[in-house]
């Protein structure tokens, strides 16, 4: 966490992350260009880098998009998810540089403007053999080009974590326009069978993780609480909630992290407010919630990041009764101290 | 109800914090496999590359590799170079400028007159073109040129893909098809000669140079479809080694591949 900008937080986990992927990304596109120019001698070292950093920029991508869910599926993924914004940068530099060598190479040197040649070379828009295909691709740059300039939390805060995030969600458009760049594009006349398997492999991917994630995420938000007289819901068994961890449930529509810690019980909003992290999902460190995401803390009290921090969650009321957890679904406003339940456990000793 | 993502059992006391290094042993060990397994698969696949797309053909660019030329200039139909000393053993070096640009304007006045200049050499399947520097070009006196022609045959129909002669013989490999079009347009609008590519059953190929039925330069319909797979009439006529279909372009036809 920091309460400044700075261009990177750097620490030594994403040193070594960026380290691992630039290495990895970088022996992709030697094998890549090696292999190719040994097997197809008749390529243009122009050809080579445009054919390689494309390949290396979509399959970057997959790897991005499986990230999240498989995160969601099982946490043991998390570190690869603390600093998948890099990889994001990292894919948007290969798309560019595949987007810029190519408008150079096919459109540039000639009569009309690069862009122009673009978008208006082909006119063939009413057929679907001659449909051109650069505009798929273009229309995917720029999408990823509003992703990669403000990935940075400087847009996080100014513009909201929501909008943040739909602005975000559009890396799926960039995917789909990207699938037909590459159908409508190079599989008309470049490709073989193997590149038809390997996209639709990918794509088959990339589908059953976002789906099983999508499955999950829907089955846990399904209410079967009814609420007592007094307004509360029973959620589960003190026992049913690991020390220092939480138990996620929903009311009334809202996520709700119901944590236990050090002989006591409270219930917060469980969704951060850096990246709508799922904060049940972190754990209890140092008196805080940490979310498992990026790290944020929160106080399971007050919903607010210890000073100089400044983000804020809503609380709710929670009571234990019978050994049984009682949350009432109206949440405070953000930040608002709730008093935690006490165990009795905790009481007596 | 519901509780967090299943987690094996082994790393549920493990809690990572990318900022408290370092990771938790058990999660560590995790993350080793996957990015190993990740890093593998992508090289798999940065192998298959290449047997992935197609074999191309492509002829030679001998860039940044320029040689002198001297002979006699041809104008029409296309620009061209005669050899000197060549009385019709070798076909015209057709000559186009840099970039995407035909050398036109660079002859144009040119015809019969004798010429040294300096150009880069565009070949493939025995067709030479030259890319030429239009400043190091230098007039000599009118020649005697030797016209290398053969009368035109009967009417045809041909099929085939319009391209853009400077790119097919060699600057671009792929120099058609669909990833090609907007280049071979492009190509085309800047002046380079539309040529038609065609292959029979055999697998044996020809290129021949496209104008119009009377010799006339058909740029502005050529490049609409361009990379294209398309059906023309005309006539066949040959001009210092090259064949050249003469066609009205409205008989051209758009055919699916």
């Amino acid at each position: 966490m920091s309460t400044t900008y700075r261009s990177v937080g750097w620490n030594p986990l994403k040193r070594r992350y960026d380290a691992i992927a630039g290495a990895a990304i970088g022996a992709f596109i030697v094998v890549a260009m090696v292999g190719q120019a040994a097997l197809r001698p008749e390529l243009t070292i122009e050809t080579l880098l445009i054919r390689t950093l494309g390949a290396a920029a979509f399959t970057l991508l997959h790897v991005i998009l499986c990230i999240g869910p498989l995160a969601r599926l099982d946490r043991r993924f998390l570190p690869l998810l603390y600093n998948r914004r890099h990889l994001g940068v990292m894919m948007f530099t290969l798309a560019l540089a595949h987007g810029v060598f190519s408008i150079v190479q096919f459109h540039s040197f000639g009569t009309l403007d690069p862009l122009v040649s673009v978008l208006a070379g082909n006119s063939r828009y009413g057929t679907l053999e001659q449909l051109p295909f650069q505009p798929f691709g273009l229309a995917a740059l720029l999408i990823l080009f509003l992703m990669a300039a403000t990935s940075h939390d400087f847009w996080l805060h100014n513009l909201s974590a929501p909008v943040w995030k739909t602005l975000h969600m559009g890396v799926y458009f960039a995917y789909a326009s990207i699938v037909l760049h590459v159908i409508v594009g190079v599989m008309r006349s470049e490709a073989g069978h193997v590149l038809g398997l390997v996209l639709v492999a990918g794509a088959a991917a990339v589908f059953t993780v976002q789906l099983l994630a999508a499955r999950q995420e829907a089955a846990g938000d399904r209410e079967q609480f009814s609420a007592r007289p007094d307004g509360f819901v029973d959620v589960c068994a003190v026992h049913d909630i690991p020390e220092k961890r939480a138990l996620v449930t929903c009311v009334s529509g809202e996520r709700v992290a119901v944590y236990r810690y050090d002989g006591r019980v409270s219930a917060i909003s469980s969704v951060c407010q850096h990246q709508n992290g799922p904060l049940g999902e972190g754990r209890v460190v140092n008196g805080c919630v940490v979310c498992p995401w990026h790290g944020y803390e929160y106080d399971p009290a007050t919903g607010a990041s210890p000073p100089p921090f400044t983000e804020k969650v809503p609380t709710f009321d929670v009571r234990v009764s019978g050994g049984r957890v009682l949350v009432h679904p109206l949440p405070h406003p953000a930040g608002t101290r709730v008093e935690p339940a006490v165990l009795a456990s905790a009481r007596s000793a | 109800m519901r509780s967090g993502p299943a987690a094996a059992p082994d790393t549920e006391d493990e809690f990572f914090i990318g900022y408290e290094p370092p990771m938790p042993p058990r999660i560590a060990a995790f993350i080793r496999r996957a990015v190993i397994a990740i890093a593998g698969g992508g090289l798999v696949w940065a192998v298959t590359l290449g047997p992935s797309h197609v074999r191309l053909e492509g002829g030679t660019f001998e860039y940044g590799h320029p040689r002198r030329f001297s002979g006699t200039v041809v104008e029409a139909p296309v620009p061209a170079l005669q050899l000197d000393g060549n009385r019709g053993g070798t076909p015209w070096l057709l000559l186009v400028a840099p970039g995407k640009h035909g050398a036109a304007g660079a002859v144009r006045g040119l015809a019969g007159r004798h010429v040294t200049l300096t150009g880069t050499r565009i070949a493939r399947a025995g067709q030479t073109m030259i890319e030429i520097q239009p400043a190091s070009i230098a007039v000599g006196p009118p020649t005697a040129m030797v016209e290398v022609s053969a009368p035109g045959s009967g009417p045809v129909r041909l099929r085939g893909e319009i391209v853009d002669s400077k790119c097919f013989l060699g600057v671009m490999v792929p120099g058609d098809g669909k990833t090609h079009k907007e280049c071979a347009s492009l190509c085309l609008r800047g002046g380079i000669p539309p040529a038609l590519f065609v292959q029979d059953r055999s697998g044996a190929s020809s290129l021949l140079l496209v104008t119009g039925p009377s010799g006339e330069a058909v740029t502005n319909q050529a490049l609409l479809v361009a990379g294209e797979a398309i059906e023309l009439t005309g006539t066949i006529a040959r001009a210092g080694g090259w064949l050249i279909v003469r066609t009205d372009p409205a008989t051209w036809r758009t055919i699916g591949k």
